[in-house]
């Protein structure tokens, strides 16, 4: 079953050149879907229109069956975004943080502290919750951003290179708890630079360059007996 | 589910909240400054306060007293309207948290209203000190009926919102319309600074379309001016006839208008919001590098540099600073065409006021506008979360700050020397009159630039959800503002006075010499703080 479905989706800035060219794809339920591509090659594009922040006019975007174009808020539920830089209110502790986006998506006092108690402790951040969020370093804040998107256990998880700024035991907390999100029947949809954690990580992968989806398909369709970084670089150049 | 809107308002005030900063940081200083701001800002709405008592008291003393409740509702109606045509941009359209809420389950209608809300309550303070003094100073001179004071507290809360949609649905305009062109924000710039402009000079236009139309020459009544207002403005006659005659139809339309209007206006929003957001929020990649621009230039003047490009890039600093700057030159080429004593007779309306009497006042006249904020007061501040860039680079702690007063001085001084330039052609100053007047122009300039970088560098606050935060709300804005005023009336008037007795150039002098001396006071400050960051 499908949870996000790219539909011929196209954007461009100003009329100028497209930054997203007839982009289509499926991830469905259990997928660790791993979107690659240069620097500017249209990935934070994309997932930008994909969790609503940015309008576009050509092609359609599914989530879990819904339009983001026609029932955005119905996306938004099913939906959580962990952008790479994340903007957190930096005067409210971490805690306020959590309680505000728990409270946004209803999720009741005992399920909220249980899944914080969870995550805050996976990831080592439990202390630091009661701080303000602007004393709080660059993989903190990622830290607190992954516990907000998870504490509505959300069928989709989109996530713009997540891995910048986590130190390693926060990093291999994420991969574990991306696996048990897809074991329960969620998605992750991510992208990334580094193509080592993709080949590992992913089932499925694409490739983007200029806009374009170049390849895309099963880890095993796409790199057969190379690597990753090998395939990514034979298509890029 | 709680109600989003609501929780994302409560959210926006919790998050700006200096007492819940207060309450949950562990750095002492932090918590010294917010006290320091609590008592700054304590000062000034004791002050305000007292300064719309006084006045109340004073009009009723003259016989004015039936005409406070309207003046009060022009007043907040019109304060309203202005303060949220600057800061409407910021607070509603392209804020920093923009992808984050966008991401969330909310609708475009709950953010921008919460966000409208929200900025509703930064003004409210101000807005009750005001409407509240003025209902004391009413009360205690006319003793009006109970339901006075119940129906004026209540309409204190809704008077300003109307005025503030108008101008948010302007702000609106000018956003759709700016985000189809491709330098939106230039255009959007223009927008802003013309209906600002437009809102200022609205005081004369409505008056001296009441004069053609029937008591020219004669000085409008206070009553019949406010009335005549309330024919124009509705909510103003609405306020007056609940607040003075306990009219309940006054009441519900004032209430039930402004609700209406409410729901229209973000109705309206929540259709285009997305579209003009995403349009601030990116830019098409095509420009080519000029190599020309790749040029070496001093540390100083590179921050100076980078300072006027920030400067000019947004829309609300550009506004809400070089406001000033713009009104300066402004003033200066009316005075040439109209004639500066046209000028004087519309500002001081008809009272026995004379060219050769506000001779040595000329350059204050256009410090007034120059001196209002300086970009020195906000620009510190205004680095953000960027800070690490400037503090890593390998420049000194003083060259960096010298290059901001660098960057207020290229704006202000022009400003400052071009208008008072063209006021003294106007006025027929002297050859000599004019270069001491440039003189004490530019010491002027120097003054506010450096005293405002005393302030914004003591008031330094970087972790700022929203740039508007800084520039028309910050501490080092606030601090700046009053001490900045009482000492440019007192040496203004104390020059108008002293220059019958010594003359107009050596009392210019005497001014010079009193600035530089605050200017060597404001350095040793900067200098002093810069040790301290």
């Amino acid at each position: 079953m499908s949870i996000l479905k790219i539909d011929n989706y196209s954007k461009s800035y100003n009329g100028a050149k497209k930054a997203a060219d007839n982009i289509s794809l499926t991830v469905e339920s259990g997928d660790i879907y791993g979107f690659i591509g240069h620097n500017g090659a249209g990935k934070s594009t994309t997932i930008r229109a994909i969790v609503g922040v940015l309008d576009f006019s050509e092609g359609e975007i599914y989530i879990d069956g819904h339009s983001v174009k026609n029932e955005p808020l119905e996306c938004k539920r099913l939906t959580a975004y962990i952008p790479d830089n994340p903007d957190l209110y930096e005067n409210l502790t971490g805690m306020q943080y959590l309680n505000f986006i728990a409270d946004l998506f209803g999720v009741s006092s005992a399920d909220r502290k249980a899944r914080i108690d969870e995550y805050a402790g996976k990831l080592e951040i439990t202390d630091a919750l009661g701080d303000p969020i602007s004393s709080y370093s660059h993989g903190m804040k990622q830290k607190v951003a992954i516990i907000s998107a998870l504490i509505h256990e959300p069928k989709l998880m989109v996530m713009d290179e997540p891995f910048v700024g986590l130190d390693p035991k926060a990093a291999y907390m994420l991969k574990e708890i991306m696996h048990d999100m897809c074991k329960r029947g969620s998605a992750v949809f991510f992208s990334t630079h580094v193509l080592d954690v993709a080949e590992k990580l992913c089932n499925k992968v694409a490739i983007i360059k200029e806009g374009k989806i170049i390849s895309q398909g099963t880890m095993e369709e796409l790199v057969g007996e190379k690597s990753l970084e090998e395939v990514f670089l034979d298509q890029i150049t | 589910m709680k109600n989003k809107g609501f929780l994302l308002f409560k959210t926006l005030l919790l998050s700006t909240s200096s007492g819940n900063i207060y309450r949950t940081t562990t750095d002492k200083k932090k918590k010294g400054k917010i006290i320091g701001s609590w008592i700054g800002m304590s000062v000034l709405y004791l002050l305000l306060i007292f300064y719309c008592v006084i006045t109340a008291i004073g009009y009723s003393y003259y016989g004015l007293g039936d005409s406070i409740p309207a003046m009060t509702a022009v007043m907040i109606s019109g304060l309203s309207f202005i303060m949220t045509m600057l800061k409407a941009g910021s607070y509603l359209f392209g804020f920093r948290e923009y992808e984050m809420l966008m991401s969330l389950p909310f609708s475009e209608k709950e953010i921008v209203s919460a966000k409208f809300m929200y900025m509703y309550m930064k003004t409210l303070p101000w807005n009750l000190s005001i409407s509240l003094a003025m209902m004391v100073g009413y009360g205690i001179i006319l003793s009006p009926a109970w339901y006075t004071y119940v129906l004026w507290t209540v309409l204190s809360f809704v008077l300003p919102v109307i005025p503030m949609l108008v101008s948010s649905f302007i702000g609106f305009g000018i956003a759709r319309i700016g985000t189809t062109f491709k330098h939106w924000k230039a255009v959007q710039t223009v927008l802003t600074f013309g209906f600002v402009m437009l809102a200022f000079m609205s005081r004369f236009i409505i008056e001296s379309i009441f004069r053609n139309n029937q008591v020219e020459d004669v000085l409008v009544s206070a009553s019949e001016g406010t009335a005549n207002i309330g024919k124009i403005y509705f909510p103003v006659a609405w306020f007056v006839s609940a607040v003075t005659g306990g009219s309940i139809l006054g009441t519900i339309l004032l209430i039930v208008t402004t609700a209406v209007l409410f729901e229209l206006v973000f109705t309206v929003f929540a259709k285009s919001y997305k579209k003009i957001n995403s349009a601030m929020k990116t830019t098409a990649t095509e420009h080519k590098v000029k190599k020309a621009s790749i040029r070496k230039r001093s540390a100083v003047q590179a921050i100076a540099l980078k300072e006027l490009r920030k400067f000019v890039g947004s829309t609300p600093y550009f506004v809400n600073v070089g406001f000033g700057y713009i009104f300066a030159l402004i003033v200066g080429v009316l005075a040439l065409i109209v004639g500066l004593d046209r000028i004087i007779a519309t500002v001081v309306q008809g009272a026995p006021v004379t060219i050769e009497m506000v001779l040595p006042a000329l350059p204050f006249v256009i410090y007034f506008l120059t001196g209002m904020v300086p970009m020195t007061t906000c620009s510190p501040s205004l680095e953000g979360k960027n800070y690490w860039i400037i503090k890593s680079s390998p420049v000194r702690d003083w060259d960096i700050y010298m290059g901001k007063l660098l960057a207020s001085l290229y704006v202000a001084v022009p400003a400052q020397l071009i208008g008072t330039l063209f006021l003294c052609i106007s006025a027929g100053a002297t050859m000599l009159q004019t270069i001491s007047f440039l003189a004490l122009g530019l010491v002027l300039s120097i003054f506010s630039s450096s005293f405002g970088l005393a302030c914004g560098i003591h008031f330094m606050k970087l972790d700022w959800e929203n740039e508007i935060e800084v520039i028309k709300q910050g501490t080092a804005v606030v601090i700046y503002l009053f001490p900045n005023m009482i000492l440019t009336f007192l040496v203004m008037f104390g020059g108008i006075f002293l220059s019958n007795v010594l003359g107009v150039v050596l009392t210019t002098l005497i001014a010079m010499l009193i600035y530089c001396i605050f200017i060597m006071i404001a350095f040793l400050r900067v200098k002093m703080l810069i040790k301290a960051v």
